[in-house]
This record gives C-alpha cells, sequence and structure tokens, in this order.
C-alpha cells in the first residue's frame, strides 16, 4: 500500500525549471530523506506534496486518490506540513498555537471538543512543551519555537508530516529529539518525509532516501545505497576526508542522547 | 497570555455598548428630558423633543455604531490578513476611494442627498478593485501593502486636485469639512444608505475567524491546512470595500479607529486573529459613540468634527502602543 505518491512532476517558475520528471512513494511507517543541495528542488517538492504548490504537469496522489482542487481541507486532516524557518505572526501563547493544528478538523463555528483538547495535550507532552504551554511564542528560544511549530503539526494528528528543515535551527540533542519524534511517528503507523541537510542524521534516521540534484531525482533506496561516493561528489561536490576508510566510516553519527540533560531548554 | 475562554469579555463590552447607545441618545449640547422625549416619539405627532430624539439623535447614534464597528472589524481583518499591525481598512483603497468618490460627487453632483454616499461606495469599489488587479491573483502581502499605498496616493492626488481647481472657496470649505470626519447633521435616510453594504461586508466576513487564524503560521503553512487564500483575498477585500466604503461615505474620513482598536483589543483576545474581529467591532462601536458624545459636550463655538477627536487622541495613543508593544511588530 502507498499512502502518498507522485508521477512525473514537473514545475517551472518562470523560466527556471525547478523540477522534472520526479517521482515519489511513501508507504506507511517509512521514513523519507529527501537530500540533495541548495536549490536541488526539494522544497518545491515538499510543497507540491503539501498542496501549496501545483504542478505544471504529473499526478499526486493521497492514498490512490488524485489532489483535487477543493480538497484541501480534507487532506490537511491527514497530511501536516511543517514549513522551513515557520514563524508565527502574532505572539500567541504556545497552548494557542498549536491548538491551530486542529482547525482543519473544526468547522467555523465548531468549538474544540474532547478529542481535540487530547491531541493538543499529546503534542504539547511529546515535544516537551507542557510547561510552556501558557508563555507568549515570542518569548520562546528559537529550539523551543522550532518544536512548537512541530507539536502544531502534530496536534493535528497527521497520517504523513511533511518537514522542511525541521532541525536546521536546532543544537546538537534537540536535534536528535526532533529526529526520534518523528521517527516514534512513523513506528506509529504514521508516515514523514523530511527534508535534512545533516547527511549524518538522513542515514541514521530514515528508512529511505531521495537525492535531489537540480531538479531531478539522482538516486533513490537505501541510505547506504544512496550515499555513495560518486552520488555525493556528483550532487554534493564534497568527498570523503583524507583519514576516513569509507562513506560508512563518515557518516557514523557520533552523538547520542543522554537523558536528564538539556531538558530545561 | 492565554484567551479567556467562554464568552465574558463580549457581554462586558456588550453591556457598555448598550450603555453608551442609551446614553448617546439622551446627552447632547441641549439635554432632553428622557421620559418626554420617548413618550413623544411613539406619538404619531411628537413634539420638538420627541422630533429630537429620533430626527437628529437616533441617526446619529446609529451611524456611530455602525461606523465605528465596521471601522474595528476591517481593521482586524485587515491586519490578520495582511499579518501586519500597521494594517488599517484604508488600506486597500477604500477609505481614499471613497473620499474622491464622494468630494467627485459633492463637486459635480447636482445635489441630491444619496449622490455623495453612492459616488463615495462607487469610489471605494473602484480603488479597492484597483487595488487587487494591481497587486495580482497571488500576490504576497507585501505587493498588496504597496499598491494600496499607491492607489491611496493617487486619489489623494486626485482630490487635491480637485481641491486646487475649484471654483469657488465656498466648494472648498465644504470639501474640506466632509473630509474631516463628521456624524453630525445625518438623518434616518443616511443610516438606509449605510445599511446596506455595511451589513453586506458583515456578512461577508462571518465565518472567516478560523481562517485568519491558520494565516497566523503563514502563507504556505495556511495554504497547506486548506485555507483558499485566493478567496479569503477576495471575500475581505470585497467587505472592506463595501462596509469601510459605506460608512466613509456618510461620515467622511474617519481616522485611526480602524488602526487603533484592533492593536487595544488584540491582547484581550489572546492574539488571535479570529477572536479579534467581534471584540474589535464591539470596540470599534465603543470608541465612535464615546468621541462623538463627547464632542457633543466639548463647549466650543462650532462642534469639533469627530474624524478630528478620533484622530488627535488614536495619534499619540497608537504611538503609546506602538512603543509599549514593539516586541511584537513584524
Amino acid at each position: 500500500m502507498t499512502l502518498l505518491q507522485a508521477e512525473d512532476l514537473h514545475l517551472t517558475l518562470g523560466r527556471k525549471e525547478i523540477l522534472a520528471a520526479v517521482d515519489l512513494l511513501l508507504a506507511p511507517g517509512e521514513m523519507l530523506g529527501l537530500i540533495g543541495p541548495n536549490g536541488a528542488g526539494k522544497s518545491t517538492l515538499l510543497k507540491l506534496l503539501a498542496g501549496i504548490l501545483s504542478p505544471d504537469r504529473g499526478r499526486r496522489r493521497f492514498l490512490g486518490r488524485d489532489y483535487g482542487r477543493d480538497d484541501g481541507r480534507a487532506r490537511a486532516r491527514a497530511v501536516a506540513y511543517l514549513a522551513q524557518q515557520g514563524a508565527a505572526h502574532w505572539p500567541l501563547a504556545v497552548e494557542q498555537l498549536v491548538a491551530l493544528g486542529r482547525l482543519p478538523h473544526l468547522g467555523p463555528w465548531q468549538r474544540p471538543g474532547e478529542q481535540d483538547r487530547r491531541a493538543i495535550r499529546e503534542a504539547l507532552a511529546d515535544t516537551d512543551l507542557l510547561e510552556l504551554a501558557p508563555r507568549p511564542f515570542d518569548t520562546l528560544s528559537g529550539g523551543e519555537r522550532a518544536r512548537a511549530l512541530l507539536a502544531r503539526a502534530l496536534a493535528g494528528e497527521p497520517r504523513v508530516l511533511l518537514a522542511d528543515e525541521p532541525v536546521a535551527a536546532l543544537d546538537p540533542a534537540h536535534q536528535l529529539d526532533v529526529m526520534a519524534l518523528l521517527r516514534r511517528h512513523c513506528e506509529r503507523g504514521g508516515a514523514a518525509i523530511v527534508v535534512l541537510h545533516d547527511l549524518r542524521l538522513a542515514a541514521h534516521y530514515c528508512d529511505r532516501l531521495q537525492l535531489l540534484h537540480r531538479g531531478r531525482t539522482l538516486a533513490s533506496g537505501r541510505p547506504a545505497q544512496v550515499l555513495g561516493e560518486e552520488n555525493l561528489e556528483r550532487a554534493y561536490g564534497i568527498g570523503i576526508r583524507p583519514g576516513f576508510d569509507s562513506v560508512e566510516q563518515a557518516l557514523a553519527l557520533t552523538w547520542e542522547r543522554r537523558p536528564g540533560r538539556n531538558d530545561g531548554y | 497570555m492565554t484567551a479567556p475562554r467562554g464568552h465574558g469579555l463580549e457581554l462586558l463590552l456588550g453591556l457598555l455598548l448598550a450603555l453608551l447607545f442609551v446614553s448617546s441618545l439622551f446627552i447632547g449640547s441641549n439635554p432632553i428630558p428622557v421620559w418626554q422625549a420617548l413618550q413623544q416619539s411613539l406619538q404619531p405627532d411628537p413634539g420638538v423633543v420627541g422630533l429630537i430624539l429620533t430626527e437628529v439623535r437616533l441617526p446619529r447614534t446609529l451611524v456611530a455604531l455602525f461606523a465605528g464597528a465596521t471601522l474595528g472589524l476591517c481593521g482586524a481583518a485587515m491586519q490578520g490578513l495582511l499579518r501586519n499591525p500597521l494594517a488599517s481598512p484604508g488600506l486597500v483603497g477604500s477609505s481614499s476611494g471613497a473620499a474622491f468618490g464622494a468630494v467627485l460627487m459633492i463637486y459635480f453632483g447636482s445635489g441630491g442627498w444619496y449622490q455623495v454616499p453612492i459616488g463615495g461606495i462607487a469610489g471605494s469599489l473602484g480603488a479597492t478593485l484597483l487595488v487587487y488587479l494591481l497587486a495580482g491573483r497571488n500576490a504576497a502581502s507585501i505587493t498588496l501593502i504597496l499598491a494600496g499605498v499607491a492607489v491611496n496616493s493617487l486619489a489623494l492626488a486626485l482630490i487635491s486636485l480637485l481641491l486646487n481647481l475649484a471654483p469657488s472657496p465656498y466648494a472648498v470649505q465644504e470639501i474640506v469639512l466632509w473630509m474631516l470626519g463628521a456624524i453630525s447633521d445625518l438623518s434616518l435616510q443616511d443610516v438606509a444608505v449605510l445599511l446596506p453594504g455595511t451589513l453586506a461586508g458583515w456578512l461577508l466576513l462571518v465565518g472567516s475567524g478560523r481562517q485568519l487564524d491558520a494565516l497566523t503560521l503563514g502563507e504556505e503553512t495556511a495554504r497547506s491546512m486548506g485555507v483558499r487564500l485566493t478567496r479569503l483575498r477576495w471575500r475581505i477585500f470585497a467587505a472592506v470595500a463595501l462596509a469601510v466604503g459605506s460608512a466613509v461615505s456618510v461620515t467622511g474620513s474617519i481616522g485611526f479607529v480602524g488602526l487603533v482598536v484592533p492593536h487595544l483589543m488584540r491582547p484581550l483576545a489572546g492574539f488571535l486573529p479570529g477572536r479579534l474581529l467581534p471584540l474589535s467591532a464591539l470596540g470599534g462601536a465603543i470608541l465612535l459613540l464615546a468621541a462623538d458624545i463627547a464632542v457633543r459636550l466639548f463647549p466650543a463655538g462650532a462642534e469639533i468634527k469627530v474624524g478630528v477627536v478620533t484622530a488627535l487622541v488614536g495619534a499619540p495613543f497608537f504611538l503609546y502602543l506602538v512603543i509599549r508593544s514593539r516586541r511584537w511588530a513584524p
């Protein structure tokens, strides 16, 4: 079974070809890492899947059904998008901000019910934000903001999480925390597509990687297959430093989380 | 700060509004005996105090109520849509467009009572449409703001041109006094002109609160949550053009209500743009009613225009708010 499927996506903005002939598959429980150099089209692909942009050509399907013009709200209940450097334009309390994640589930006059409150609480708990719930968003640190926005996406209880560089602004410990959180989301039957720049996190946490280069898929498959020396050199223009024997060694995750520390944020 | 649950705040403001509404009927440069006026106004052939109540005070009070609520509501809607605390309902061109249309009618019209309001509403719709077309369908907020600034400047320049070419000082005086913004000398006819556009505008905004809430997270995230941004923008633009156009056409330019009231109410709404809409409408009505009562009580030879008062009090107050709340300015 496939949760999310994209076939032959093409998008040109202005005269620049952003994406060409990109396919993508996402199965339940799977964590797919989108990697590639800046400008490769990763964010654009994610926006196409989130329904923010429309492709010039190609199909997008969720649970076998094509994306329609008017089904944005229904799809938003199942597919959540976490923007790169997301922001809140008003200093809402963290709790209120996270509650926005329930909007696709609520009619214009419907008041949040028991299930909504439970989902909000769980999202706050999962991201360790319960204590910060009443704090205005603009008084949070960068890492706390990133987690609050992630909690907003989780509060909608989506099947699929589309996260654009969710760990970019975080310290190493919180990077590991967020990756673990995404991992857990997938293990509970959800799935995620995560844009990552840190190849070591990508290799360690993702089931599958898709390497984009100049708007096309250069490689796709298990991390060990995708992160070959040749691919890395072609896409990123990087190679292994002298002194390291293999790509695996260079990509080994050298940090682990020590629980009980750095929890105060 | 969390938004208070329930509707206690709305209830409180509603009570205050009702109190001001009644006060506005009976307070003025000539105080009228309440009971006598009420009795007379219900009779088929009312006396002087009855007429003051129904023909002078009631229209004035109703216009203050509707225009104030419109300015507060539309200010909140614009600020929510553009996520810019400096956005005012006039930003889309509605106020200056309405002013230009109305001035054009004062200038060229034959003097029928309906001409100025009709010209105003037409000017408002035209200017708003122009902003929308200039900015383009999928424009970012900043493009909309810039287009609005350009169209506002154009409308003001055209008004200046008319003033410049005015045939007599009387015409200039009439235009300038109209532009100051006043809710005196109104009749129930004016209320009738004001109402359709106002109510249509309000109706368009009904149910848009949740979408404005989602916009807090930015346009892309809001889209990913199923908000149809182009449609929402159309709705709010049309609402502001109709409601603010109608209000300005009858009252002239009443400054700062649409800017200050949303600022004032925002912390009370827990910064939620959707919750801010009704609170801001109530606040706008309260502010304009209070300002209108104040100008009536002010001892001066000529009555000071309420638009002058709102701007005079509003500007320093706005400055204070900006300084105090700099942390959430963009």
